[in-house]
């Protein structure tokens, strides 16, 4: 018999049993369902953060003061034992500008501070960055206008959302106020859509500008290097750590500055919705696991109830491989319908889990892998029963009431 | 002159006995030889091993010990796969109990055989209208097997079990849940395509009407065979 053939007698006998049927396949659609929109949330959330690490840029790594083991893994506020800072200064930065390993130095200073344009006030964090560094060291486009030169003073670069939400207004050379002082704007900054580190809300002005404004010629805000490209931002990060250490008279133990680098929080991050990810895969994986088990109980049903029937295929001289094929093909088509359906419902779930606020993300990988698995699981949940099948005697099978 | 036919199905002193506590022994040292084209009825009373002997020959069951020959091979020397291949090819089964495959219609019934055989679609279908016309169920061709009458079951059932163009037809008390009428009909029906086709028919039957109808009865009491009857005499085809 040819396995198409047998294909179509499987066919035949799941739409015998139709009701039976429907209900094995719903145990793997809600399996398959779970699996995949619950996956896809880790994928989502994993996606989500990564695109807002981004605005960090891979090979950006930030120097604050303030101790921590950022670098080595920690994020989030500094723990109980962070000691008092003593400010990184300009000093540090320009010891630190020589270090091998450093692409470009970005010694800033920021503060909160009032931007007035026609009359409508807000309160941004203004940066004064080093313009030779800043579009790398801020991991930022210019999408409008010029980025801040040398030999600027009064000048600022503003991102997207100054100009787009806070004063709904195209600033582009105009004149604003940054408390009080004039400023010219030269450039906008493209839409970074990140929201750690990101410059959408951020307006930017020569370094030197911002001593006068902030009246702070001494202590950096942050210190941030750009990483060469013949090193990575790892060896670069430990090489800055250690000069600083030096610099700062301190030791491991007692270091009062944070070095992070973008992939340190990545990993972090990551390495944490990897666990959410585990977690919500193995719980998903039970409840495959139990359609599984119900496309089983199904199956042995079906033997049961077509023991006649195999007698009648066996008299007819089917042999005992074409009747175990044809179970197999029986529960295998079970999980695979059970997992295009699944696949189908997923994409609804998501959508809906979407609307909670939770991202979420189907790739094609996980709905092959949908797929696969509840196809392996009807096949796996079929081959003891198909083999009972096979192995029935002709005569006991005919017999059979 | 039956020695001068070629013989189709041997026994040699086969036995079988059924394990069990205590076991039991169905047939008793059975010698038999049926030939190329016989009519035959085997009748006995009820657990007499009738169908036992019946099941071994269609190579549905293998005997406790002696040897059957199905064809010429040698049937105690097949595996599962090479007997369901004799069954295949040179049997063809009715049974009592009409054993259709509830899941498929009247067509698909009878073409199953062929499908089992791997017959190609195209091939399979002129054969199975054909005999569909022949057991005049041609108008219930697309209608499940569990909506006809039995008088019609039992007609799909012959027509299934011809349609390979077996060299031996098995029929197990093909009229046991039929009414006259219809049992007129299936025994017609089986006697007709069968000696058109010169195939051996082998009856298993209570009903002594049939057994009229043969040319050869033979007799099992207890496990063995009482008589074997050659009768000229037959009414074949004046059943009505």
């Amino acid at each position: 018999m040819k396995d198409l053939e047998i294909l179509e007698l499987a066919v035949n006998s799941i739409r015998y049993r139709s009701l039976r049927s429907w209900l094995a396949i719903l145990g793997v659609v809600i399996g398959v369902a779970s699996i995949i929109s619950l996956i896809s949330i880790s994928t989502g959330l994993q996606t989500q953060i990564s695109n807002q690490l981004g605005g960090l840029g891979a090979n950006v790594i930030t120097i604050t003061s303030g101790g921590g083991q950022a670098q080595r893994g920690g994020f989030g506020p500094p723990d109980a034992n962070t000691r008092v800072s003593k400010p990184l200064t300009f000093k540090d930065a320009d010891a630190l500008r020589h270090i091998s390993g450093v692409d470009k130095l970005d010694a800033r200073l920021s503060g909160r501070a009032t931007v007035t344009y026609h009359n409508k006030n807000s309160s941004l964090t203004v940066t004064g960055t080093e313009p030779n560094a800043f579009l790398q060291s801020a991991n930022v486009q210019i999408a409008e206008g010029r980025s801040l030169r040398a030999s600027d003073t009064n000048v600022a670069v503003v991102g997207y959302s100054v100009i787009n939400r806070t004063f709904k207004a195209d600033l582009l050379n105009k004149p604003i106020l940054i408390d009080g002082m004039p400023f010219r704007v030269v450039g906008v900054l493209n839409a970074s859509g990140a929201t750690f580190g990101g410059s959408d809300n951020a307006v930017f002005i020569p370094q030197k500008t911002a001593m006068n404004l902030f009246n702070q010629t001494v202590n950096a805000s942050s210190i941030v290097i750009v990483s060469a490209a013949t090193s990575t931002p790892n060896a670069t990060a430990t090489a800055l750590t250690n000069e600083l250490l030096t610099l700062h008279h301190v030791t491991n133990d007692t270091q009062d500055f944070t070095v992070t680098t973008a992939a340190s929080i990545q990993g972090t991050i990551s390495s944490a919705i990897s666990s959410l990810g585990l977690f919500l895969g193995i719980i998903a994986s039970i409840s495959l696991i139990v359609g599984g088990i119900g496309v089983a109980n199904a199956m042995f049903t079906s033997v049961l109830e077509q023991t006649k029937y195999i007698g009648i295929l066996k008299s007819l001289g089917a042999t005992n491989g074409e009747v175990l094929r044809l179970f197999i093909f029986e529960s295998g088509l079970v999980g695979l319908v059970g997992g295009l359906l699944g696949a189908l419902l997923s994409f609804g779930a998501s959508m809906l889990i979407s609307n909670f606020g939770l991202p979420t993300q189907i790739t094609p990988d996980l709905l092959f892998i949908g797929l696969g698995f509840s196809v392996i699981i009807g096949v796996v949940s079929g081959v003891l029963p198909a083999r009972n099948a096979a192995m029935v005697a002709p005569v006991e099978a005919l017999r059979y009431e | 002159m039956r020695s001068a036919q070629k013989t189709v199905l041997k026994m040699e002193k086969v036995n079988k006995i059924y394990e069990g506590d205590p076991p039991f022994q169905a047939l008793f040292d059975i010698n038999l030889e049926i030939h190329e084209g016989e009519i035959i009825s085997i009748i006995g009373p009820s657990g007499s091993g009738k169908s036992t002997l019946l099941h071994l020959l269609g190579c549905l069951d293998k005997p406790t010990s002696g040897e059957i020959y199905v064809g010429g091979s040698q049937v105690s020397k097949m595996n599962d796969d090479q007997l369901a291949f004799t069954r295949r090819e040179t049997i063809g089964f009715v049974f009592q109990a009409f054993n259709l495959a509830p899941t498929l219609n009247v067509f698909k019934n009878v073409e199953l055989p062929l499908v089992i055989k791997g017959v190609p679609p195209a091939e399979r279908k002129p054969v199975v209208d054909r005999l569909l016309e022949v057991v005049g169920l041609t108008d219930k061709r697309a209608s499940m097997t569990t909506k006809i009458s039995g008088g019609q079951k039992q007609r799909v059932a012959v027509a299934r079990s011809l349609v390979n163009n077996p060299k031996i037809l098995l029929a197990d008390e093909p009229t046991g849940n039929l009414d006259s009428k219809s049992s007129d009909d299936v025994i017609n029906f089986i006697l007709k395509l069968c000696q058109e086709r010169g195939i051996t028919v082998i009856f298993v039957t209570h009903d002594p009407r049939i057994a009229a109808h043969t040319e050869r009865q033979i007799r099992i009491m207890d496990g063995k065979i009482e008589s074997d009857i050659y009768s000229r005499n037959t009414k074949r085809r004046d059943l009505r």
